[in-house]
């Protein structure tokens, strides 16, 4: 019982390991600033799809792993405050055009300033 | 809103019957199974996971109870060596072993009872991040990333300092008191706070209690929360200026921090706008270069003595960069230093963690020290109920952490049931930090600890003054000679470490005494001290900052009231008129600390402490009126109690602060007694040791006493009004419904730290789904 549960587990890992590099294609195709990881993403599911090899396997299991790192590095520091933004005109559809990414960030702190949060102690 | 239904009770919509109630939370009840059209890619997933699926999962198999077994022997195996264990010496993996057993337990179990009983999580609701989402404020934000920035923005000073400063009564009170306290009292405020607030769009503390309590409770909490958040900035900026005072190496690399935060504002400005983590290492490799540098410049004649400065200059120096910090734009320094705050917290807890556990350090501090059964301690005074209780607020209990709660981290939860892991989880870390320092603090030697934490009045600033006084404390294997307190300043590479109050400079030993084990040898034990200096600074200085820039903004509130344009924050005039009303307020505490004779710390800490329980209070009280409204009964008691508790410990802590008539403890009585002595003609009394020291006392009293009659009564007008809404609402009377509406999600996202087998089967039909309408991927192929 519990074994045929680990391995499902184990099928769904590997099933999302595929179809989050191609969310990255269709994020790099609307030409955000993520292209360039998705199109990293894609590279390395391809290889993970490819690889019988154990050692493009490791590869894209590393590489799975740090972009992981990445995302929670940048997640945690706000770093990824203008990936959300242009994640929030694609999907809401807005016609005009997005704000450069230093217009953004200029907004987002003129923002910080108007509204201020605390820190703790 | 009253027209809407109440959410949650059966009554309401079709769509929210029979789930927030009855279901498991996690996978709140469907009463109608997802069902295989769910199976077709292009038809939405369900939002919760299959009931029965899920039941499956949580059914206790042996291998689950063997470890649940195995984690309750550590954790008792850790509470007997600490708690009962009289041998040799404790060692510190044991509180390690006591505190993580403990927190995974209260999680597991305490967490999840509350959560079932009186939360009732509905993950077919959707959350503010998902309704209302912005792609800026309201962003649906992966759990476990949420949970990394809440930690970061809860944990500060706080917890660092106030366990050293009660370590003064021993280990054993301060640990339970730090475990037993986040478990039933701490964690509990940080949830509700965030659950309540997520139910309303993210509100902040603020709004919700003039929502929930009318008018004159809504005042009262205002006032105390500004009023409590001018103390807190004062008493932190105080922790800084007595642990850099004639400090050249720490004022030079702490000021340094200025320059490095400008560079890198700038550089995220106009050389690469975005680049925050690359910024964010460059600005902590300056940061050590800046920490290394300061040796030099400390041991060179010059840097000795142009940064050598007396602590009433660095008072005034700070009291100068409140102010611009927060009249400038946030881009200049407060944002960068943040950058640079969560960077360093993150990665220095973490190291601090796995050195503990490889250092393994003795504890020197006794189980209870004699002064836990006395009131006239050198660290700070009273008896230890209930000073003990208010001395360690942060990691226990902290009422400051009920802005963070209601605010920005509620307008980011993708799952209602993800509130139990982000609040109770995330405040069981920082309780964790508060152990750490507490381990840190008790493992230093005890002669070193006194010497460092009396106040000059007391040791006279000299190791032989400091060594004299604390041999005369006679504390059985407390005794320390000028040599050793001299060669611990060596180490450090400080002049002196006499009279260092304020948890900081404590702390900093303690860290010192375990990294430098790890990495460098005895050599680098300057630069460990220097590290966990600049460490505490970089924290208080932003939060320095960030609570002017707060409290100009209530003050901005409350007199646009009188004048319309001070509700305006882009006019300048006014920001600068509410900026330095604020900065005087804090800045005359700070002053008033730094200059008084009979210590600074020992006599303001308490009121600290008490300021950020009562403001816990405040937020115990206003949950419980909101969870009485929604028509709970006995379950309320999990909130009553740590409130209650909370309210007598502040209360009663307040009285004998205003009433005692034992000038070690009453602020009114020290006034009497020295105005008094004054008007008899007296040119000396106690520590005081001239006429101007005793007039400075007599005023500092009166500050300290009319503050804390400020916070009692505001505190107190909000628990009454509070009690008395919650009996309202027992007895079926003045039901409000403040909720905002339902909305029906269409997003998905685990619950817990780890996904379970359910959801990650779900998880992985809506990254299809996803795939097919990138429409509705509000967290941009964030489905991980």
């Amino acid at each position: 019982m519990t074994d045929a549960r680990m391995t499902g587990s184990r099928t769904t890992d590997a099933r999302m390991m595929g179809t989050s590099a191609s969310a990255g294609v269709g994020t790099s195709a609307t030409g955000t600033g993520t292209g360039a990881a998705g199109a990293r993403a894609a590279g390395t599911g391809a290889a993970g799809a490819r690889g019988a090899g154990s050692a493009a396997d490791v590869r894209a299991r590393v590489g799975v792993v740090l972009r992981e790192v990445r995302r929670f590095a940048r997640g945690i520091m706000g770093s990824d405050a203008y990936d959300k933004y242009l994640t929030h005109h694609r999907v809401t559809g807005c016609t005009h055009a997005p704000l450069s990414e230093r217009e953004f960030w200029r907004e987002k702190y003129a923002e910080e300033d108007r509204n201020p949060q605390g820190r703790c102690c | 809103m009253p027209s809407t239904p109440a959410p949650g009770s059966p009554s309401s919509g079709a769509s929210d019957s029979g789930t927030g109630r009855s279901g498991a939370p996690g996978s709140p009840g469907a009463p109608d199974s997802p069902g295989p059209e769910a199976t077709t890619a292009a038809t939405m997933p369900p939002t919760v996971v299959d009931p029965a699926h899920e039941r499956e999962h949580r059914r206790w198999t042996p291998t689950k109870i063997a470890l649940w077994a195995v984690i309750a022997l550590l954790g008792g195996a850790g509470w007997f060596m600490v708690a009962i264990w009289r041998g040799e010496n404790v060692n510190a993996i044991w509180f390690v072993f006591a505190a993580v057993c403990s927190y995974l337990i209260a999680y597991r179990f305490y967490g999840k009872f509350i959560e079932d009983k009186l939360v009732r999580p509905n993950n077919r609701r959707a959350t503010p991040a998902e309704y209302a989402y912005d792609g800026k404020d309201f962003v649906p934000t992966d759990r476990r990333i949420l949970f990394g920035h809440h930690f970061a923005a809860i944990a500060g000073a706080g917890p660092l300092v106030g366990p050293v400063i009660a370590a003064q009564m021993g280990y054993l009170p301060g640990t339970i008191w730090i475990v037993v306290g986040v478990i039933l009292a701490g964690a509990v405020q940080d949830l509700l706070v965030l659950v309540i607030s997520m139910r309303r769009g993210g509100r902040s503390l603020g709004k919700m209690a003039r929502d929930e309590l009318g008018l004159v409770g809504g005042i009262a909490a205002f006032i105390a929360t500004l009023s409590i958040m001018l103390i807190i900035v004062a008493i932190l900026a105080m922790v800084v200026v007595n642990a850099l005072g004639e400090s050249a190496w720490g004022v030079w690399s702490v000021g340094l921090t200025i320059p490095i935060a400008i560079f890198m504002g700038i550089y995220l400005r106009y050389i690469r706008p975005g680049k925050v983590f690359e910024v964010s290492v460059i600005g902590c490799a300056l940061l050590l270069l800046a920490i290394i540098s300061g040796r030099w410049v400390a041991e060179s004649g010059w840097g000795g003595e142009l940064f050598d400065i007396e602590r009433t200059w660095l008072a005034v120096a700070i009291i100068i960069y409140g102010f611009l910090a927060a009249v400038l734009p946030v881009w200049v320094l407060l944002a960068p230093r943040d950058y640079l705050s969560t960077f360093m917290k993150i990665g220095t807890i973490v190291m601090l963690a796995l050195a503990i556990v490889v250092v393994r350090p003795v504890i020197e501090a006794p189980a209870m020290s004699e002064f836990a059964s006395r009131t006239d301690g050198p660290v700070f005074t009273g008896a230890l109920f209930p000073f003990l209780f208010v001395t360690i607020a942060c990691g226990a209990l902290s009422g400051f952490h009920a802005m963070i709660s209601s605010g920005t981290t509620p307008k980011l939860v993708e799952k209602e049931s993800q509130a139990r892991m982000i609040g109770y989880g995330g405040m069981l870390m920082e309780s964790f930090v508060a152990i750490m320092a507490l381990v840190a603090a008790v493992s230093i030697d005890q002669g070193i600890y006194y010497a460092m934490n009396s106040s000059g009045a007391a040791t006279g600033n000299t190791a032989e003054g400091a060594a004299q006084f604390v041999n005369s404390l006679g504390l059985t294997g407390v005794n320390v000679d000028a040599a050793t307190l001299d060669q611990t300043a060596k180490d450090v590479g400080e002049a002196s470490i006499v009279s260092r109050t304020g948890g900081a400079p404590t702390l900093a030993v303690g860290l010192a005494g375990i990294m430098h084990k790890v990495v460098g040898g005895a050599g680098m034990m300057a630069f460990w001290y220097h590290f966990a200096i600049m460490f505490e600074a970089l924290f208080i200085l932003t939060s320095v900052d960030a609570g002017t820039r707060v409290a100009r903004f209530m003050l901005g509130d409350l007199l646009g009231g009188a004048h319309e344009r001070f509700r305006d924050p882009s006019w300048r005039v006014g920001a600068w008129i509410t900026t330095a009303l604020m900065v005087a307020g804090w800045g005359s505490i700070l002053l008033m600390g730094v200059m008084d004779p009979l210590g600074g710390i020992n006599t303001l800490f308490p009121l600290f402490g008490i300021a950020n329980q009562l403001l816990a209070a405040v937020a115990l009280s206003i949950c419980l009126v909101v969870f009485a409204r929604k028509g709970h009964r006995w379950i309320l008691l999990t909130i009553a109690v740590p409130m209650l508790f909370t309210a007598v410990i502040t209360v009663y802590g307040s009285l004998l602060k205003i009433f005692s008539s034992d000038p070690q403890v009453g602020y009114w009585a020290n006034h009497i007694a020295y105005r008094d002595a004054l008007a008899a003609g007296e040119t000396s009394l106690g520590l005081a040791t001239n006429v101007e020291d005793m007039q400075t006392v007599v005023f500092n009293t009166a500050v300290q006493g009319s503050l804390s009659i400020l916070f009692v009564v505001c505190a107190v007008i909000v628990m009454i009004v509070s009690l008395w809404r919650t009996l309202q609402a027992l007895r079926g009377h003045n039901i409000l419904d403040t909720e905002d509406p339902y909305v029906e999600s269409e997003y998905f996202a685990p619950s817990g730290m780890v996904a379970s087998p359910a959801e990650k089967e779900l998880q992985g039909r809506w990254t299809e789904y996803l795939g097919q309408h990138p429409e509705k991927d509000l967290a941009g192929g964030g489905h991980h």
